[in-house]
């Protein structure tokens, strides 16, 4: 666990010593205006949810590519260089690139938590913020494939994130027949849409349950062929 | 140490290819070599003759396209780099922290006991001659400083193996000789130097491989008695005394009538004892040499 936290920490202070954090700051600003809205509602309700769901996908995909470009050179040569470095690399980003956007995320949810108390809100909170982690999970997985094979992949892999994020899969459903097999293809885009849905609604009927197993399985094989790629690819600096 | 009891190599490359994309030719070819514990390898060749890439293959940075390569034995080099510390070629980057932090990080991306951590600190910190500058960013250091923090930083986990890529590039004169000075006190069991710099490779090591457009050409034991050498320059009548020298001769150059060369391996008394003989029997003394065969035995093989 020592050189997982070294891995962890290491990679924090360099993010904030390099002002990396400073596009995440223009995000959470520009958010904060629009979040601002919200706060001047009278009543609060669950349809936030979408609004933070939506916010997560924007900032983990600023928070992934500023992270994963940070290290070059000699700094890449010191964490790459050591025992399973490259193993610990790839995953310590990964897990501080969430948490960084989960934290982000947990303090706006906990603004407006404040401003409309209520039990209920608090007791449902660490099950949409559950939710919204796959959701965060599932972007950074996404674009970390891109750093661990090609970088010039990085347009077609946020062309695939937009239409998971709009298109309505459920709405495709079901088939009728061969002729409209080519409907499965939305099972390879994320469920993004629909885990927006989740966590808004928490209407976990069959539907909700096959596409949260979806993206977890996605989200497995994201970072599996991630780390895979990563393990394969040769570091010329 | 294997099943059967048999010392493994510390590194063993065999038959290493590598390939960059969209370059014609491999930056290494077919490479094999073994580096045994005690052994101080000094990796020679111009630029582009695969130094660096080999360094880099060994730490798994680079995959071979062809060929296995092995760390004590180990083909997992994830897992061996345990044994193994690395000092890249140029000492930027890292500049946001100080030297404890660096050390501090790399001590525990080595999971090794926290209780001695702040002893294994100060130790390596005080052989560097950075203690004093511990507090302070790497961002201000001069390039030496910088040299001598990541070279504390790749020991800190007092590896069996320390691999050095161009250590002396672009550090002033006292920078490189604190640097010699630390390597000639061989601070791991075995070490592998990448330089084109052939004086530091015989100062500090007593391998010598030749890497010439990525091929492995020779491989060369570099005992300063095989390989330092006296140049006298005298009277053609020495050759008449030649019974009487108290060294054996290796090569006689003659220049013209009034002079040969003669030149000898030995030490600097035989050297004296050569001058006083000369002295004795009235020759004359033209010049006298100073020199070490590795800079010819380098051309020789390159140019093969």
């Amino acid at each position: 666990m020592q050189a997982w936290r070294a891995y962890i920490a290491f990679q924090w202070h360099h993010y904030f010593r390099t002002h990396r954090y400073l596009r995440e700051i223009a995000a959470v600003v520009i958010f904060g205006i629009f979040f601002g809205g919200f706060l001047s509602d009278a009543h609060g309700g669950a349809g936030v949810w979408i609004l933070f769901s939506v916010f997560a996908i924007i900032l983990s995909s600023m928070t992934a590519p500023s992270l994963f470009l940070l290290e070059r050179g000699t700094t890449l040569y010191f964490l790459i260089g050591k025992p399973h470095g490259r193993r610990r690399y790839f995953v310590s980003k990964i897990v501080l690139i969430v948490l960084i956007d989960l934290g982000i995320l947990l303090a706006f949810a906990l603004v407006y938590g404040l401003r409309f108390p209520s039990f209920s809100y608090f007791l449902l909170l660490p099950v949409r913020l559950a939710l919204v982690a796959l959701i965060l999970l599932q972007v950074t997985g996404l674009i970390a494939l891109t750093m661990a094979y090609r970088p010039t992949w990085t347009w077609w892999i946020f062309v695939w994130i937009v239409f998971g994020g709009i298109i309505n899969k459920g709405g495709v459903l079901p088939i009728h027949g061969i002729g409209e097999g080519y409907k499965l293809l939305v099972f390879l885009l994320p469920p993004l849409q629909e885990l927006t849905f989740l966590s808004t609604s928490l209407q976990f009927d069959l539907l909700g349950w096959i596409w949260l197993g979806l993206a977890l399985v996605q989200t497995g094989l994201f970072l599996g062929w991630g780390l895979r790629g990563f393990y394969r690819k040769d570091i010329v600096q | 140490m294997n099943a059967s009891g048999t010392q493994h190599p510390f590194i063993e490359l065999t038959g290493v290819t590598k390939r960059y994309p969209g370059e014609p030719q491999p930056a290494v070819k077919q490479i094999s070599l073994q580096v045994s514990d005690g052994e101080w390898v000094g990796l020679m060749g111009a630029n582009g003759s695969g130094k660096s890439t080999v360094l880099k293959l060994i730490m798994g940075f680079l995959h071979p396209d062809e060929g296995r390569i092995t760390i004590q034995g180990n083909a997992n080099l994830e897992v061996a780099r345990q044994v193994v510390g690395y000092v890249p070629e140029t000492p930027v980057g890292l500049d946001h922290l100080t030297p404890r932090e660096l050390l501090h990080y790399s001590y525990q991306m080595y999971n090794l006991p926290p209780q001695e951590r702040q002893q294994r600190i100060e130790q390596q910190l005080k052989a560097v001659g950075m203690w004093e500058h511990q507090d302070e960013l790497i961002d201000g250091f001069s390039r030496g400083m910088r040299q001598r923090v990541l070279i504390a930083s790749a020991l800190i986990h007092q590896p069996d193996i320390l691999l050095l890529d161009e250590p002396l590039q672009g550090l002033d004169a006292e920078a490189q000789l604190f640097l010699l000075e630390f390597l000639r006190q061989r601070p791991a069991r075995c070490l592998i130097l990448a330089t084109h710099r052939l004086e530091v490779i015989r100062e500090v090591c007593n391998v010598g491989i030749i890497l010439h457009r990525g091929e492995v050409k020779a491989r060369l034991p570099l005992d300063p008695q095989t390989l330092e050498y006296y140049e006298v320059e005298t009277s053609p009548s020495v050759k008449a005394l030649q019974s009487q020298l108290p060294v054996t001769i290796q090569e006689w150059h003659p220049i013209d009538a009034q002079r040969v060369r003669f030149r000898f391996h030995g030490s600097a008394e035989d050297l004296q004892r050569v001058l006083q003989l000369l002295k004795h029997h009235k020759l004359p003394l033209h010049h006298v040499t100073f020199g070490n065969r590795l800079e010819e035995l380098y051309l020789k093989y390159v140019k093969e």
